[in-house]
C-alpha cells in the first residue's frame, strides 16, 4: 500500500484528492477524488513525461477491474490506519 | 554477548533470497548457452587445427613435387593435393557454419541476459509492493488482532506467490524459446572429435568432419529471439458511466482554499469533453491527446485531514461503490 496522499492541481485548475496510489505491471495509478464534486471518482494512470506529471484515465475495463481490487484493499487497510 | 541484528540488511538479505528462487530458470539457461558457446568454440578450433595440419601437409606434397620428378608420382602427388584442397574447401565452410551458430547463440545469451534486468526489477518491485501490503497488515494485527486482518494477510500473501508465480511461468516460456530458436537441432549427442585418432588418415579425419550435425545446421537460418512479447490486449472502449454514483453530502471545502476554482470546478470525465468524443481516454499513457491531463501542482496533507476523509461516513461508501461498479463492469 502507498501512502502518499496528496491534492494535485490539474491544468484545467480541477483539484483532485489522491486517495491511494499504487504501481501494478509497471504503470502507476491513483485513485483520486474531485474535492469539489465527490462522485467524480476515478482511476487515472500517472506518468512523468519531458519532468511533467500527466494523468490519463484508463478505458480497458478488465484493468480497471483488476485496479480496482487492488485500490479496494488498499482503501481497506488506509481505513483501519487512520479509524 | 547478544549478537546484534540489522533489521533492514536482513529483510534485504531475505528478499534478495527470495528473487533468488525465482532466477534459478535463467541462471540455467545462461549455464547452458555458455557451455554450449564453448564447447562449438572447442570445435572451432578443432577445425582450424585440421585446416593448419592439411596446409602443412600440401606445403609437404608440393616440395616432394619439387625433388621427384618421376611422372607417376608427380600425378599421385597432383590427386592428393587437389584431395586436400577439397578437404580444406569443406573445413573452411564448417568454421564458417560453427561461427554463425557461436554468433546466433552469444546474441541469444546477450539477449537473455539484457530482459534477466528487466524481469528481476519486475520481480523486485512486485514483492517490495506485497511485502509493504503485507507489512502494514502485520503492524495492524499488532494492534488489533482479528480473525479479518489475518485473512487479509493469507490473501496477500497468497496473492503475492500466484503474481510472481505466472511471472515466473511468463520468463520460463521466453527463455525456452530462445533456447529453441538458439539451438533448434540442441542434442546431447553433440559433435564428433576430430582428435579421436591422431594416426587415421587426413582424409578419414575429414570424412567425419562432412557427418558432423554442423552440416545440418548450416543451411538452418537461425533467428533472434525476441523474448519480450507485446502482452497489449485488445483495448476495449469504455466510457466511464457515473449515472448510478450516488451525491454525498460531505464537504470538502477544507481542501480548496480557492473559491472561484471551486466554481470552475466540475466533473472531470462529464463537462470538459463534448458527448461526441470518445469519453475514454488511451490506455496508452504515453498519448498527448486532449484527455491528459497535467498536473500542475501538489500539495501534501495533513494526517488529520486524511483521517478525516477515511473516517468520515460519507465519501467512502461513494468510493467503494465506484470500486465495486469497476470490478463488476470487468468480469
Amino acid at each position: 500500500m502507498s501512502i502518499n496522499h496528496k491534492i494535485i492541481t490539474l491544468d484545467n485548475n480541477k483539484k483532485y484528492f489522491v486517495l491511494e496510489e499504487i504501481s501494478y505491471e509497471d504503470n502507476n495509478y491513483s485513485l483520486i477524488l474531485n474535492i469539489d464534486d465527490e462522485t467524480d471518482i476515478n482511476i487515472v494512470s500517472i506518468k512523468e513525461e519531458n519532468e511533467k506529471i500527466k494523468i490519463s484515465d484508463i478505458n480497458d475495463s478488465k484493468l480497471n477491474s483488476e485496479l480496482s481490487k487492488l485500490f479496494k484493499t488498499s482503501i481497506e487497510e488506509s481505513i483501519k490506519m487512520y479509524s | 554477548m547478544e549478537e546484534i541484528i540489522d533489521i533492514d540488511e536482513l529483510a534485504e538479505k531475505q528478499q534478495n533470497e527470495k528473487i533468488k528462487e525465482y532466477l534459478k530458470e535463467d541462471e540455467s539457461v545462461s549455464k547452458e548457452l555458455t557451455d554450449k558457446i564453448n564447447e562449438l568454440t572447442i570445435e572451432k578450433n578443432k577445425l582450424s587445427d585440421k585446416s593448419a595440419e592439411l596446409k602443412e601437409k600440401e606445403d609437404s606434397l608440393r616440395d616432394k613435387l619439387t625433388h621427384d620428378a618421376n611422372t607417376d608420382d608427380i600425378r599421385k602427388i597432383a590427386d592428393e593435393i587437389d584431395e586436400i584442397k577439397q578437404d580444406m574447401i569443406q573445413i573452411s565452410e564448417n568454421i564458417s557454419g560453427l561461427e554463425k551458430d557461436l554468433k546466433e547463440i552469444s546474441n541469444a545469451k546477450n539477449r537473455t541476459e539484457e530482459t534477466k534486468v528487466e524481469y528481476s526489477k519486475k520481480i523486485s518491485s512486485t514483492i517490495d509492493e506485497y511485502d509493504k501490503k503485507i507489512s502494514t497488515i502485520e503492524a495492524a494485527i499488532k494492534v488489533c488482532d482479528n480473525e479479518y486482518l489475518k485473512k487479509a494477510q493469507e490473501e496477500e500473501l497468497s496473492k503475492m506467490k500466484e503474481t510472481l508465480d505466472d511471472m515466473k511461468e511468463e520468463r520460463s516460456r521466453e527463455l525456452k524459446e530462445a533456447l529453441n530458436v538458439a539451438m533448434p537441432n540442441n542434442t546431447d549427442d553433440s559433435y564428433n572429435d576430430l582428435d579421436s585418432n591422431s594416426d587415421t588418415k587426413i582424409n578419414s579425419l575429414l570424412d567425419e568432419v562432412t557427418v558432423s550435425p554442423l552440416d545440418i545446421n548450416n543451411d538452418t537460418e537461425i533467428e533472434i529471439p525476441s523474448v519480450i512479447e507485446d502482452k497489449t490486449e485488445p483495448e476495449e472502449t469504455h466510457a466511464n458511466d457515473l449515472d448510478n454514483i450516488i451525491p454525498l453530502d460531505l464537504n470538502l471545502d477544507f481542501m480548496n482554499s480557492n473559491e472561484e476554482e471551486k466554481e470552475n470546478d466540475t466533473n472531470i470525465l462529464t463537462e470538459d469533453i463534448t458527448p461526441t468524443v470518445d469519453l475514454s481516454l488511451d490506455l496508452d499513457i504515453n498519448n498527448t491527446d486532449a484527455s491528459s491531463y497535467e498536473v500542475i501542482n501538489e500539495d501534501t496533507v495533513s494526517d488529520d485531514k486524511i483521517s478525516e476523509i477515511f473516517s468520515s461516513s460519507g465519501i467512502l461508501p461513494s468510493v467503494f461503490e465506484y470500486l465495486d461498479k469497476m470490478i463488476k463492469e470487468g468480469v
